[in-house]
């Protein structure tokens, strides 16, 4: 039982003043995203029927190989800030929100520099 | 974590049945959840046959008739009975609104009457709304100005100025919006919800307030402001045709201008 005030339960800590960034990161990554999926189906037409050694030699040009790691960023970026609105909005339990909230950072970086690695080994021919 | 069902001693049970007088020809029956705190039962839905031939044409003309003739114990909100207090905002079936600005003859089959979703029950059709009050008081609803007002002059606004507060000024805090929005049901304790906000926009815009930056920088939390995920329930909702999702909108806008891209 607590005796607090209605007003200072409400005014609790604050504003802790992030929230501007992560809503422009939300928009400005899914605008992103929207131009690289663009460029993927392109990619994808593109490439269809096209053999193994095409594909390579394609993916191998700078221009690819950066979009494809734009991609990947831009995907695991958007999907870390979406995953800690859904764990923020549904998981109240502190301590377990805090170890996912932390996991999905880690697993989404931990994504992007595979794909990222991926894409530069097709790039580099290796 | 998220609960998806209520809790043993929440959910409803069948209650009682209150059949029409005889020779009623025109009738519509009305489930009403009831819960009594002193009881220590679980709240239960009553069914009352009201007489139309016999009743006002408003949701609030039936259940000031329940209380006056069939069951005095009815708990319920109700004053102005013209959409101007907010009191007697209630679930009327299925979705939040005002009883007595909501004709009986708009809605088919049983009508289902339940209090405000996801606030504390304190009698039927009463919900606690102090927290949503504390809500509002923590915004300071009333002009701030950092410059002495002139003794013998009222501080102007221009008739443009004035129109930027239409569709705000209107919000009578009945509480439909906020307690429509699921956003505001799982973090209502930080997310200040629709009609908190849509009264804090009524003061960012109010060209005679000084104190707009004081008041962006109390938004600016992923909470208060930015549990909004633009679900639209509150606009969907309003009594008054209001549309505290553009507010919300705005408000954001408002910060993404100030901070710069």
């Amino acid at each position: 039982m607590t005796m607090q005030n209605p007003l200072a339960r409400v005014r609790g800590a604050g504003a802790s003043g992030g929230g501007i960034q992560h809503w422009r990161s939300q928009r400005y990554s899914a605008l992103v995203l929207l131009l690289c999926t663009g460029w993927l189906l392109w990619l994808g037409v593109s490439l269809a029927g096209a053999d193994y050694a095409t594909a390579m030699l394609t993916m191998s040009s700078p221009i690819n190989a950066g979009m494809a790691i734009l991609l990947a960023g831009t995907v695991f970026y958007h999907t870390q800030l979406g995953l800690q609105v859904v764990i923020e909005d549904y998981v109240h339990i502190a301590a377990l929100e805090f170890a996912l909230l932390i996991f999905v950072r880690f697993a989404c970086l931990l994504a992007f520099l595979t794909s990222a690695i991926a894409a530069l080994k097709m790039a580099l021919g290796a | 974590m998220l609960e998806l069902r209520l809790a043993p001693d929440s959910r409803p049970q069948q209650g009682q049945q209150f059949k029409a007088a005889a020779g009623a020809s025109n009738i519509k029956t009305f489930r009403v959840y009831r819960w009594d705190p002193d009881s220590g039962k679980n709240p239960r839905i009553d069914s009352y046959e009201i007489d139309l031939d016999d009743c006002g044409p408003m949701v609030l003309d039936a259940i000031l008739k329940i209380k006056n003739e069939i069951d005095p114990s009815l708990t319920f909100r109700r004053s102005c009975r013209e959409g101007i207090c907010g009191s007697c905002a209630m679930n009327i079936d299925g979705t939040n609104t005002l009883a007595c600005t909501k004709p009986i003859r708009d809605i088919k089959g049983d009508i289902s009457i339940n209090p405000l979703p996801h606030l504390e029950v304190i009698k039927d059709l009463v919900p606690d709304m102090t927290h949503f009050y504390a809500q509002y008081a923590s915004i300071k609803p009333w002009i701030r100005t950092q410059s002495v007002a002139l003794p013998d002059q009222e501080r102007l606004q221009s008739q443009e100025d004035r129109e930027k507060l239409d569709g705000l000024y209107e919000c009578i805090l009945c509480a439909c919006c906020s307690t429509s929005c699921p956003s505001y049901w799982w973090n209502g304790d930080r997310y200040l919800g629709p009609a908190i906000l849509l009264q804090a926009y009524r003061w960012l815009v109010d060209s005679r307030d000084e104190d707009t930056g004081e008041r962006l920088d109390a938004l600016d939390d992923p909470f208060r402001l930015f549990r909004c995920h633009t679900i639209m329930n509150c606009t969907s909702t309003c009594p008054k045709g209001l549309n505290p999702a553009k507010a919300i909108a705005e408000t954001k806008k408002m910060l993404l201008e100030r901070h710069g891209a």
